[in-house]
């Protein structure tokens, strides 16, 4: 009777020989680890095989080796950390070609590994480790005894190849994901750095199935007051990616805190990849800047340009043109590109899975980009964009993002020739109660002198919005105050979540009138939600010009 | 003969300074004290005369005070109005139910 074909094996049509391996390889997958599960099926692939050695190296994707991790018959090549490399000897052939070898002579020309032929191994036989077509490994068999290994052995082999496979790619993503968040907690930063003068707002994404990949995004301040702003992409994915990243992150921070800027900093970042990041590959955007953070220094190592958004004109693409990808083509000199970024202006930094589909050429993507990016704040913009590009898909990819604007505290309210002149000052208050008649008197202070009757109103309007800031809050606020020729312009930003409503009291109702009475009295007014993590921000303008108007009716 | 009956004590309410946020509280305390140490259905004087700045905080405390006053079937009138506290019991739509004593 031909024996069964085993490809394709499913649980019902298994022989008994293979059923003992199998319930291994599916018990399993709940309990032992990796070590104790590969020893096992190795114990057993002996008893099926009728062979003395059984082992199993497993591919590092890192250094293109193979690495002994299991071994019956042959715990040496364990304990000695065979590695192999792929292409090479035996095991390595089997890697190479993903296709199962059997060997008649064991010795010096058909075999790498001294230690397989100096055991006295006549006859071999291994398989490769896949599971979609990604190689994870080799499995072998090895006899003392000259007695060939059959088509029949082979197959078996082949089966058994299979399970082994999915239960060490189970584990491996177990210990990957494990492993990956502790990466990702270290790797990202934790919070954005707080810069006065600029708002900051990111979001990471990992691809499907992913806990981190190669892509990150950083935002730090160097002593000298630079702020540097990055994002990257390490080619790859999974955690050797981000492994590489973290490298390479970290480099380019040690880099940048010599005083240097971009393109130098990225030359030498580069000379670092090259020389010990083998066969990575990265693109990189950074930006550095000095308060107040209106000129740019950008320079791009192969990375998609970034967003540029004001509120004076259309949304672009920033005029800066890549170098070549770090450890791409050795050391070459790196040109910085200049930004001149308005008060109010954004800048948008991304990774090139928020715009790359499957499906479409990438220039479709930047454009859906370009459309979704305005000159809010960032934590809107962020919001918007991620809502717009990704919806409710996984990403294939995974996306880094980094938003900046210039704080448009007051600036942002105006025309950008005044706003230069403008006088703007910035404190910030403990929510105590005491701090609504301090805010009062810096207003006023900053303000300078004003026809009574505004000065009134910049006193009590200001009162509302710190006392509001105190009672809601809880967390300190900051009052910023400019000075126009005719205008009066008042930010106060709490951490209080941003909701903002306009009551209606009745006579006998003794809250709710705060927001009301600036309404009324301020010229114009408004409430930036900042997202979660940043509060809000209530904003008034006050005609502070001789004649006194009287306050407006609300609905 | 008999003594003329003793005036009833004045419940009368100085404030001064800033009513903000940090005062408003203090106002309602020494506010409900009065109320309750003096004649029952005399009304309830509160002179601005010295008030350097008013808030909505400020009007949370009177009208605070006017129903602790209502509750008791007493009245808060209001004394010596400086304009801007006027202008904002006006602003505020409260004006009305502030009567101003003289």
């Amino acid at each position: 009777m031909r024996p069964l074909r085993w490809h394709g094996v499913t649980a019902g049509n298994v022989s008994p020989r293979l059923a003992n391996l199998l319930a291994v390889t599916d018990a399993g997958l709940t309990g032992m680890d990796i070590d104790e599960l590969l020893s096992e099926v190795l114990e057993r692939l002996r008893g099926i095989l009728d062979a003395d050695t059984a082992a199993v190296l497993l591919a590092d994707e890192g250094t293109n080796e193979l690495v002994a991790r299991a071994a019956r018959g042959l715990e040496e090549e364990v304990r000695q950390g065979v590695r192999v490399p792929i292409g090479v000897g035996f095991a390595g052939r089997i890697a190479a070609s993903r296709q199962p070898v059997r060997l008649h002579r064991v010795d010096e020309t058909t075999v790498a590994n001294p230690i397989l032929w100096g055991k006295g191994i006549q006859r071999m036989l291994g398989v490769p480790l896949t599971l979609g077509g990604t190689l994870l490994g080799v499995v072998h068999v090895g006899r003392l005894a000259p007695r060939d290994f059959t088509v029949d052995d082979e197959e078996l082999l082949q089966v058994a190849a299979e399970r082994v496979a999915a239960a060490i790619r189970t584990r491996q993503y177990a210990v990957e994901a494990a492993a990956a968040g502790m990466l990702e907690r270290s790797l990202l930063p934790v919070r954005l750095p707080n810069v006065r003068g600029l708002q900051l707002a990111a979001r990471y994404v990992p691809a499907e199935n992913r806990a981190i990949g190669g892509d990150w995004y950083d935002a730090f301040v160097l002593p000298d007051g630079a702020l540097w702003v990055i994002t990257g992409d390490v080619a790859g994915h999974g955690l050797h990616a981000a492994i590489v990243m973290g490298r390479v992150k970290s480099a380019l921070r040690a880099y940048a805190l010599l005083g240097d800027g971009p393109a130098r900093v990225l030359e030498l970042t580069d000379r670092k990849v090259e020389h010990f990041e083998i066969g990575a590959m990265v693109t990189i955007v950074c930006g550095r800047a000095y308060p107040p953070f209106a000129e740019w220094t950008i320079c791009s190592a192969g990375h998609l340009p970034p967003v540029v958004a004001t509120r004076e004109a259309p949304t672009t693409l920033a005029a800066v043109r890549p170098g070549p990808p770090l450890g791409t083509v050795g050391i070459v000199p790196r040109e910085d590109a200049h930004l001149e970024l308005p008060p109010g202006g954004l800048v948008l930094l991304y990774t090139d899975g928020l715009v790359e589909r499957r499906d479409e050429a990438i220039g479709a993507g930047l454009e859906r980009l370009r459309d979704a990016v305005r000159a809010a704040h960032p934590e809107t913009v962020s919001r918007e964009v991620m809502q717009h590009l990704v919806g409710s898909d996984t990403p294939l990819d995974d996306i880094a993002l980094l938003v900046l604007r210039r704080d448009p505290a007051v600036a942002g309210e105006m025309a950008p020739a005044e706003a230069a002149t403008a006088e703007l000052r910035v404190r910030e208050f403990a929510a105590h109660s005491d701090s609504t008649r301090a805010a009062r008197r810096f207003a006023l202070e900053v303000a300078g002198p004003l026809p009574p009757a505004a000065r009134d109103s910049l006193e009590l309007l200001v009162s509302e919005l710190a006392t509001n800031a105190v009672i809601h809050g809880g967390t300190p606020f900051r009052l910023a105050v400019a000075r126009r020729t005719s205008t009066v312009i008042v930010e106060v930003s709490d951490a209080g979540a941003g909701e903002v409503s306009l009551h209606d009291p009745a006579a006998s109702d003794p809250h709710g009138r705060g927001l009301r009475i600036v309404a009324r009295l301020a010229e114009s007014w408004g409430v930036h939600n900042n997202g979660p993590s940043f509060g809000k921000t209530v904003w008034f303008r006050l005609d502070v010009a001789g004649d006194a108007h009287p306050p407006r009716q609300l609905p | 003969m008999t003594a003329p009956p003793e005036q009833p004590p004045a419940a009368l309410l100085h404030l001064s300074g800033d009513i903000d946020l940090a005062t408003a509280d203090d106002v309602v305390s020494r506010g409900a004290n009065l109320l309750t140490r003096s004649a029952p259905g005399v009304p309830l004087i509160v002179d601005l005369g010295g008030v350097t700045f008013l808030d909505s905080s400020g009007l949370s405390a009177l009208v605070r005070l006017r129903r602790t006053a209502e509750s008791q079937g007493r009245q808060v009138l209001l004394r010596d109005v400086p304009e801007r506290v006027a202008a904002l019991l006006e602003l505020s739509g409260l004006a009305e139910y502030f009567p101003t004593a003289n």
